[in-house]
């Protein structure tokens, strides 16, 4: 028994569940569902489809070189059982996923931070043209706001003389 | 002595058929396949564990020196954290608007979408939508109190203009009392009542027309009184029915159809009788 892995969009595929073809050359493709099946008999690239892992990792969108990785890797040469390896390992594993949640999490983030970044510069530059398009009381009150920031600024600099 | 020697280990070896007649016989006792384990300890052949944790393969995981490595990944993670805090407290300057230039950018964005939801409704309905002169504005949209709320919605104070436009209303009168005693200034006073009396007859006439019943004589008609008249509109209508009912257009249309053509009633029939058209 073991968890495989959908060909076409990298979900999980649970046992019990899914359909597999086998290619005359004994290549398999499993599918966690009737979406990905049917796609793939559509001939679709995974690539190029963008609800896919595929096209996530390709794309940058996704994190794909972590050493949290390396942890967990298919091994093809069975280890002779041992009970305090096995503890280890099993404590292990909530310890890896967390780590790695929390650096997939940081990935999204970081990539993001241009667009937010962006989006930012255009509000300012849209404020600074289009301030014309309201009356004037509306420009009058943030004009007293700005005085009112500089009395405050005063205030401090008052404060630093005195001390 | 060998002989005697294989066969004592014979005895003491006991087979899988042995333990099985022992314990029921065949369909009865089942075999544990784990009591043959090369284990490091005995004590572990019985061990039950996971193949699968949280979508995980436990077998994936499996590594003698997984706890070094754990702990090399643990003091990878918080040198990355400490980093990230440093990262964090450089940016702490971010440009951000304040609370309230977002208020006002959003004002902004909203008066933006009105212009175009109004440009667009003008574009859709332009050519179905004509543009009346003022002296028709029978709904009176265009008034003083809608130019001074106007004039208030885009931040000016209307009373300077409300107050020039009362005076060229002001003006507009004044003009005609000038032109009254002109009229009265000159010697021909007949002429000037008369033609304004024939001015006031005029419009007085055409704005009855429209309440008038069409039985009324006005004078010039030609007919000496109502009944007269009523008996001429009866005899025209009579006389227009049956050219009505011919369908024809006008009382110009004087076309004569071609009610058997030639062309249609002429020459052999190709299949069927004549009965068949």
């Amino acid at each position: 028994m073991r968890l495989e892995k959908c060909w076409f969009c990298s979900s999980t595929v649970y046992p019990g569940h899914g359909i597999q073809f086998v290619r005359n050359d004994a290549k398999i493709f499993r599918f966690c569902r009737s979406k990905c099946h049917k796609n793939f008999k559509m001939k679709r690239n995974p690539r190029k489809v963008k609800w896919t892992k595929a096209y996530r990792c390709l794309h940058g969108k996704d994190m794909t070189q972590d050493s949290t990785f390396e942890f967990e890797r298919k091994r093809n040469r069975p280890e002779r059982y041992d009970r305090n390896v096995t503890e280890q390992t099993l404590k292990a594993i909530s310890l890896i996923t967390k780590i790695r949640h929390e650096r997939q999490k940081k990935h999204i983030t970081e990539r993001q931070k241009q667009g937010k970044t962006k989006q930012r510069e255009r509000d300012a530059k849209e404020l600074e043209q289009d301030i014309q398009m309201l009356p004037k009381k509306v420009t009058l009150s943030t004009q007293k706001t700005k005085v009112v920031v500089k009395v405050s600024q005063q205030q401090t600099e008052e404060n630093l003389m005195e001390e | 002595s060998a002989a005697a020697a294989k066969e004592k280990k014979k005895l003491e070896r006991k087979l899988e058929k042995d333990l099985e007649n022992e314990n029921g016989g065949a369909g009865v006792y089942s075999a544990s396949l784990k009591k043959h384990y090369l284990l490091a300890d005995d004590e572990w052949k019985e061990d039950i564990l996971p193949e699968i944790l949280d979508g995980h393969n436990v077998a994936d995981f499996l590594d003698p020196d997984i706890l070094q490595r754990c702990e090399e990944l643990e003091r990878e993670e918080g040198l990355r954290l400490e980093e990230e805090a440093a990262q964090e407290a450089f940016q702490i300057d971010g440009h951000e608007l304040t609370e309230e230039q977002r208020e006002i950018l959003g004002q902004i964005r909203k008066k933006k979408a009105l212009l175009i939801q109004e440009h667009r409704m003008k574009k859709r309905t332009a050519e179905s939508r004509p543009i009346v002169p003022r002296k028709f504005d029978k709904d009176r949209t265009f008034t003083t109190n809608r130019m001074g709320r106007q004039l208030s919605s885009m931040g000016f104070d209307p009373r300077a203009a409300l107050d020039r436009a009362r005076s060229r209303s002001r003006g507009r009168k004044r003009e005609r009392s000038l032109s009254r005693a002109a009229s009265d200034g000159d010697d021909m006073d007949i002429d000037g009542q008369q033609s304004s009396k024939k001015l006031r007859a005029l419009s007085r006439s055409r704005s009855r027309s429209k309440s008038r019943p069409p039985e009324e004589v006005v004078p010039g008609e030609g007919f000496k009184d109502s009944a007269q008249k009523k008996k001429a509109i009866k005899k025209a209508k009579d006389s227009v029915r049956n050219r009505n009912k011919e369908a024809r257009r006008g009382e110009a249309d004087r076309v004569i159809p071609t009610l058997k053509p030639k062309h249609l009633f002429s020459g052999k029939r190709s299949i069927g009788k004549t009965s068949r058209r």
